[in-house]
């Protein structure tokens, strides 16, 4: 005949019935939450691969062919510079339009001077130092500034930013939830079957026994309830993945997880049920510490 | 084997419910313990099965000294005992076999050693029929008769029974005597505390009385009365 698998009536009451299922929900919002981060950490690596641009202006001089001398020198400079990868000296049709929200439909032909701006394109990965680049190109075109502020940091990677800080702290509240959950179902059950517990050690049952039957609970409930949970959530991470690409959601960065980042989601469960069966030994040790 | 000298106990900080109690009781002896409702008994059967410790005196128990024992001493020393409640104390959600099988899985026994033992002491029993019911469906009797099964399937050194035969009819509370001596024949001790006028009567062994949580000297019981196990 098949032994019972506790000795104490855990899966029994309506508090430990309730503990799988506590597990799945907070072992599906964690890996949501992850996988929200993961995504995000995987758009901001295509962000920042993406090259960064600044803009070079050149105060404005009526002198034309001072002008064309100090574009010369500015563009040399930038040139010979270890992290530009290009630099373009903005039109001056493409000028005059910029201006003409202010200036109205004019053409200057030279006579009301514009300052000259040079599109520069750094490679983000020689992290090019644009102090230094500046005083450089001070030395050859007096007054020169560097917007520095149109680095390429759009609406979009704030956003992702946002979302991996977010999913992160998510996923780790919820793990901890978890964990939270475990200690007080099993504390109060524990404080629930104190005379079955009286009667076990009467038949000489040690603490360590004890501990282990809600140990293995929490172990069973975290299994069942962990499996649950992250089934589900990868079902509905891959209707957002998929639902992300229907509606091109994600402007230019394509919204994807990586196999590693997979392989990492899948242990949000298996971590859960380890923390899971470690703290109910640990509250169920304590709890019975106390009963003596 | 159990020995007390001058032994008091307390629940917690309240007064004491056990004075001065003074008892020795060697291997394979089997005494009732007798008195008036309130006078003790179940404490004594508590303090002897170790669920308390005393306040004052000395307890021996297999040759330790109980007072100074560690607790994980105390819980080896338990698993030498044998104990029927008089409130049964089966556990509900688990079938009659499970409930009698307790002492041999915290003992560490294989499965399938458990099972043979506890199959064969229940059909002994006369409970076969019962081995899968869980205890809200049997009857008061089946129940006393697997709480007993319990407390004799590890063949303790020390068996204490608290009314063990209160729900039974004649003939199974024989049964249960029966079994109760046969263990004595191995050496266990037995204490059986009982109201049970006729208990003591039918079975000739000596007589604890206790009132007001006090022992009277040991009455050996008339050997007229020999009519045995």
């Amino acid at each position: 005949m098949k032994l019972s698998r506790f000795d104490l009536p855990l899966d029994e009451t309506a508090l430990t019935r309730f503990l799988p299922w506590t597990i799945a929900a907070l072992v599906y919002l964690a890996v949501l939450a992850l996988a929200v981060a993961a995504v995000a950490d995987g758009a901001l690596r295509l962000y920042s691969l993406r090259a960064r641009l600044v803009t070079v202006t050149l105060p404005a001089v009526p002198d034309t062919g001072q002008s064309a001398r100090e574009i010369a020198a500015a563009l040399g400079v930038l040139q010979q510079t270890r992290g530009v990868t290009s630099a373009t000296l903005v039109p001056t049709q493409e000028l005059e339009q910029l201006v003409e929200p202010w200036l109205g439909d004019v053409e200057t032909g030279g006579e009301l001077p514009l300052p000259r701006l040079i599109d520069v394109t750094l490679d983000p990965q020689a992290e090019p130092d644009l102090p230094a680049l500046k005083d450089r190109l001070q030395e050859v075109v007096a007054g020169v500034t560097i917007g520095v502020e149109a680095r390429s940091r759009d609406r979009a990677e704030r956003m992702a930013g946002f979302f991996r800080a977010w999913g992160g702290g998510a996923g780790v509240l919820a793990l901890l939830g978890s964990l939270l959950a475990v200690a007080v179902i099993t504390r109060v059950s524990l404080r629930a079957q104190v005379q079955i517990v009286e009667l076990l050690r009467c038949m000489g049952a040690p603490d360590s026994y004890l501990a282990r039957q809600f140990e293995r609970y929490a172990l069973w409930s975290g299994l069942r309830g962990g499996l649950v949970g992250f089934v589900l959530a990868v079902l509905t991470i891959l209707a957002l993945l998929y639902s992300s690409r229907e509606m091109e959601l994600a402007g230019s960065v394509q919204l994807h997880l990586r196999p590693l980042d997979w392989l990492l989601l899948a242990c949000v469960p298996v971590v859960s049920v380890l923390l899971v069966t470690a703290i109910a030994r640990m509250t169920a040790v304590r709890g019975l510490a106390q009963l003596s | 084997m159990l020995r007390l000298d001058h032994v008091a106990m307390r629940y917690g900080d309240g007064p004491e419910v056990l004075h001065d109690l003074n008892l020795a009781l060697p291997r394979g002896d089997f005494v009732f313990l007798m008195g008036p409702t309130g006078s003790g008994k179940t404490s004594l059967l508590r303090l002897l099965g170790l669920l308390q410790m005393p306040s004052r005196g000395v307890f021996t128990l297999f040759g330790r000294d109980v007072g100074r024992l560690k607790r994980d001493d105390l819980t080896a020393l338990r698993r030498r005992i044998g104990m029927v409640f008089q409130d049964v104390r089966l556990l509900d959600h688990l079938s009659a076999f499970d409930n009698v099988a307790l002492p041999l899985r915290i003992n560490g026994g294989k499965d399938d050693q458990i099972g043979g033992s506890v199959s064969e002491m229940l059909a002994w029993l006369g409970l076969s029929a019962v081995i899968e019911a869980k205890p809200p469906s049997l009857s008061m009797g089946q129940r006393q008769l697997i709480a007993a099964a319990r407390a004799v399937i590890v063949r303790p050194n020390l068996l204490l029974c608290d009314e063990p035969t209160g729900n039974l009819d004649g003939k199974l509370a024989r049964r249960l005597m029966h079994l109760f001596g046969q263990l004595r024949k191995l050496g266990t001790t037995v204490v059986v505390a009982t109201h049970s006028e006729d208990l003591v009567e039918r079975y000739p062994h000596p007589i604890l009385r206790l009132a007001e949580g006090r022992l009277k000297r040991p009455v050996p019981a008339p050997a007229a009365m020999a009519a045995a196990d």
